[in-house]
C-alpha cells in the first residue's frame, strides 16, 4: 500500500536521491542539497504558519507503507508571483480588417502576462519510474486536490498547473529556438534550469515586452504552442479529468500549456464527501476505487482503495486506518478516484 | 532644351504613359487617369496659393523637352507629408534587454509603426523615361525640386524626406512584403502598392501591426532587404545622399525601402544657392554646369546650363537665355553642380 503525507525534515536524503532520477527537463526538483533543504524548510514553515503568503507552499511525499521509502513527491504553491513576478504568455487574437479593402484577418499573438499572480499552483510532481504502476500517479497528483478540498481557505480561488512543453531528446525546444534564442544566448536547458531554481524572472526581464505575432515564429514553433511533452500527456489527462483546462496561457520558454480552474469547480472539491471511519477485522470491499484523505492539516494522509462505504461510514482495515492515521469515528474525506465513476 | 516646370493639364497623356511605364516602383504615380488629373489639378492649385505654413499643397513637376513639348520625367514635392492623413513608416528602434544577474546585455531591434515623419516635406513621384536614366536629367528633376524648396521656404517645413523604392524583383515580389506585410494583408505587393497610391491611408492603421515587430523574428531574406534601395533608384539615392540626405532609422512599411531625411539647413544645395543674373557669354574661361532656377511669382522652372559665374553674373549663351524667356520679373538662382 502507498500513502501520501507531508514532507518532513528527515526526508532530505530520500528527496536528494529521488532528484537524481528526474533527468533533464524536470526543473522544479533540482539535484542540489542546498535547494532541496531550503524547499523542505519552506514547506515545514508553511504548515507551521511561520512564513508570509508569498513563500507558502506544500510538498507531499508518496511513501511505500511496507518499506517507508519515499518514491514520489507532489507540491502546491499557495500564491505565486508575490516576490518575483510570475510570467507567462497569453495567446490572444488580434483582428486586422479593412472594409475599404475588403480584407479581414485574424492574427494570433503572444503577450507577456502576469495574469496568474496570486494564484495557487500545482507543481513538482515526480514519481520514481519503478513505481509508475497501480495508480500511484493518480494518488500522487489527485491527493493534492483532496488536500485543497479539505483546506480551501488556505488557497487562492484559482488554481493552475504548468505542463512541460515539447522538446526533443537533446533537450532542444522548437519554441525556444524560434523565440527565446533570439533574445539571449542561453541554451534552453540552462534557461530551464535557472527557471527551476527560481531565476525565472531574471530571464523574463530579457524576453520580449511587446506582443508577438505568432506568424513570425517558425512553423515548428507555432505547432508546439500549448502542446505537452509526450511524457507529460498522462499528467495532462489527469488534471483535465479533474476539471482543469487550457485557457490560453503558455510557458514563456517552451510554450507548454497552463491548465487552470476555479478551485470550487474542481471535481474533487465538488464531489468529495465526509464519512466516519469504522475499522473492521476483515476487509469489506465496495464497488468504487476511492481516494481518501484524513482531515488533519498538519498530518495529512491520503490513500486509494475500494473499501465499502455507506451513507454514514467508511469501512477500513486496520492497516488502512494506520496509513491514514485515523481511528474509529474520525472523519475521512472521500471521493471516487476517477471522474467517470458514479458519485457516492 | 530640357526644363523642369510645373505640370499642366495638357501633360496628362504624357503623365499617363510615364505612370504606366513606372509600374509599382512609384506608388505615388498610379497609372489611373482620374487620379493623375486630380494630381495635376491639385498641383496647379498649390502653386496658386499664398502659403505661409505648409499644408495640403503638392507640387508636381514635369521634365519637358522644349523643342518638342514631350514630357520625359516627373517629380513632386508635398508641403507636408502627413497633411490630411498620417504618413506611416516603420521606425527601427533599439531596445536594451539587460539582466545583471545573468550578465546579459543585448540590443534588440524592433520595427514600430509610427507617423513621426508626418511633419516632413516630402519629395515623391520621381520617374524618368528609361532612355534618360544615364543622362544628367535625373539630377535636374531631383536637385531642381530641392532648389524650388530652397527658394520658397515658406511653402515647406525645415525637415525634408524622400521615400525610395526597396527591393523587389521584376515580377513585383518584394521579400519584405512576403515575410511581413503579406502576413497581415494576405494580398500581393503590387496590389497593396496600388491601394497605397489610390486609397485613403485608413487601411494602414487597420491592417498593419499594432505591436512592434522584433527584427530578429523576421525572416532573414526580409531582414536583409531592410533599408536597401531598389537598383533603379540607386541614382536618386546617391543624388540625395550627395546633398546631405541620410538613411537613418526609418523604412517604408511595405517594401522596407530606405527613407532619407535631412534638415533643410544641412543640405549642401541650401548652403550654396546664390541669386544671380543671366548674361550673355563673353569670357573664355572653361564652362561649368550650373543648375539654374527661375522664379516668377510662385511659379518656377529649372534647367541645367553651361556657363561661367563671375560675381553674381552667370554668363551663358544668348540662345539659352532666349529659350528660357527670361524677363525682368524673374528671380534667378544657381548652384554649381
Amino acid at each position: 500500500m502507498m500513502f501520501i503525507r507531508p514532507i518532513q525534515g528527515e526526508d532530505l536524503p530520500a528527496l536528494l536521491s529521488l532528484s537524481e532520477k528526474t533527468g533533464a527537463g524536470f526543473t522544479s526538483l533540482p539535484n542540489s542539497e542546498k535547494h532541496l533543504k531550503k524547499r523542505i524548510d519552506r514547506m515545514i514553515n508553511t504548515w507551521n504558519d511561520a512564513n508570509p503568503l508569498s513563500e507558502k507552499g506544500y510538498l507531499f511525499a508518496l511513501v511505500d507503507y511496507e518499506t517507508q521509502a519515499i518514491v514520489g513527491v507532489s507540491g502546491i504553491e499557495v500564491a505565486i508571483g508575490l516576490n518575483d513576478p510570475w510570467y507567462d504568455f497569453h495567446v490572444g487574437t488580434q483582428v486586422h480588417a479593412s472594409k475599404d479593402l475588403g480584407i479581414y484577418r485574424q492574427m494570433k499573438k503572444l503577450s507577456l502576462s502576469n495574469d496568474h499572480t496570486g494564484n495557487s499552483e500545482l507543481c513538482t510532481l515526480f514519481l520514481d519510474p519503478e513505481y509508475r504502476e497501480n495508480k500511484n500517479g493518480q494518488l500522487l497528483s489527485k491527493s493534492r486536490l483532496l488536500f485543497i478540498a479539505g483546506f480551501k481557505d488556505k488557497f487562492s480561488e484559482r488554481i493552475f498547473a504548468e505542463m512541460r512543453g515539447v522538446s526533443d531528446e537533446n533537450g532542444s525546444s522548437p519554441f525556444w529556438e524560434s523565440l527565446g534564442r533570439h533574445f539571449f544566448t542561453l541554451e534552453f536547458d540552462h534557461a530551464d534550469y535557472l527557471s527551476g531554481v527560481g531565476s525565472k524572472s531574471f530571464i523574463a526581464e530579457l524576453m520580449p515586452k511587446h506582443a508577438l505575432y505568432v506568424d513570425f515564429l517558425t512553423e515548428a514553433a507555432q505547432k508546439v504552442i500549448a502542446d505537452v511533452h509526450p511524457s507529460t500527456l498522462p499528467a495532462r489527462e489527469i488534471l483535465e479529468s479533474e476539471g482543469m483546462r487550457y485557457e490560453g496561457y503558455v510557458d514563456i520558454f517552451d510554450a507548454g500549456p497552463t491548465l487552470e480552474a476555479y478551485t470550487e469547480d474542481l471535481r474533487i472539491v465538488k464531489q468529495s464527501l465526509l464519512r466516519r471511519v469504522s475499522i473492521n477485522q476483515s476487509e469489506l470491499q465496495g464497488e468504487l476505487m476511492l481516494l481518501m484523505g484524513n482531515e488533519s492539516y498538519k498530518d495529512f494522509r491520503a490513500i486509494i482503495g475500494n473499501p465499502k462505504v455507506d451513507s454514514t461510514h467508511i469501512y477500513l482495515t486496520q492497516s488502512h486506518a494506520d496509513a491514514l492515521s485515523v481511528t474509529n469515528e474520525d472523519q475521512l474525506r472521500v471521493v471516487p478516484l476517477f471522474e467517470k465513476e458514479h458519485s457516492l | 532644351m530640357m526644363v523642369l516646370r510645373p505640370a499642366k493639364v495638357s501633360d496628362i497623356s504624357y503623365l499617363e504613359r510615364l505612370a504606366y511605364e513606372s509600374g509599382t516602383m512609384v506608388s505615388s504615380l498610379p497609372a489611373k487617369r482620374s487620379h493623375l488629373v486630380k494630381k495635376v489639378e491639385r498641383s496647379i492649385y498649390s502653386f496658386e496659393q499664398d502659403v505661409d505654413t505648409p499644408g495640403e499643397e503638392s507640387y508636381l513637376f514635369v521634365l519637358e523637352d522644349t523643342l518638342t513639348g514631350n514630357v520625359f520625367g516627373t517629380g513632386a514635392v508635398n508641403g507636408l507629408s502627413g497633411n490630411r492623413e498620417p504618413f506611416y513608416s516603420f521606425r527601427n528602434d533599439i531596445k536594451i534587454h539587460s539582466s545583471r544577474e545573468l550578465n546579459v546585455h543585448s540590443r534588440i531591434h524592433a520595427l514600430t509603426l509610427n507617423h513621426d515623419l508626418s511633419d516632413h516635406s516630402q519629395l515623391c513621384s520621381f520617374y524618368i523615361a528609361s532612355s534618360l536614366t544615364s543622362s544628367r536629367y535625373p539630377s535636374l528633376i531631383t536637385l531642381g525640386r530641392l532648389l524650388f524648396m530652397c527658394i520658397f521656404p515658406m511653402r515647406f517645413t525645415n525637415e525634408w524626406m524622400a521615400v525610395l523604392p526597396g527591393i523587389a524583383d521584376e515580377y513585383g515580389r518584394a521579400p519584405f512584403w512576403e515575410h511581413v506585410g503579406r502576413k497581415f494583408f494576405g494580398i500581393d505587393y503590387n496590389q497593396v502598392e496600388y491601394y497605397n497610391g489610390t486609397r485613403s491611408k485608413t487601411f494602414i492603421a487597420e491592417m498593419m501591426p499594432y505591436h512592434p515587430l522584433y527584427v530578429a523574428l523576421i525572416n532573414e531574406e526580409a531582414q536583409a532587404a531592410m533599408g536597401l534601395v531598389h537598383k533603379d533608384a540607386a541614382l536618386q539615392c546617391s543624388l540625395l545622399s550627395g546633398q546631405g540626405f541620410e538613411a537613418d532609422k526609418y523604412v517604408e512599411i511595405f517594401d522596407a525601402g530606405p527613407i532619407l531625411t535631412a534638415q533643410r539647413n544641412a543640405l549642401s544645395i541650401c548652403q550654396k544657392i546664390q541669386q544671380i543674373k543671366l548674361t550673355n557669354l563673353t569670357c573664355n574661361s572653361p564652362l561649368q554646369t550650373y543648375l539654374v532656377g527661375l522664379a516668377e511669382g510662385s511659379s518656377f522652372k529649372a534647367c541645367l546650363l553651361k556657363g561661367v559665374l563671375t560675381g553674381n553674373q552667370l554668363q551663358v549663351s544668348q540662345d539659352e537665355i532666349d529659350l528660357l524667356n527670361v524677363s525682368s520679373d524673374h528671380r534667378i538662382f544657381c548652384v554649381k553642380l
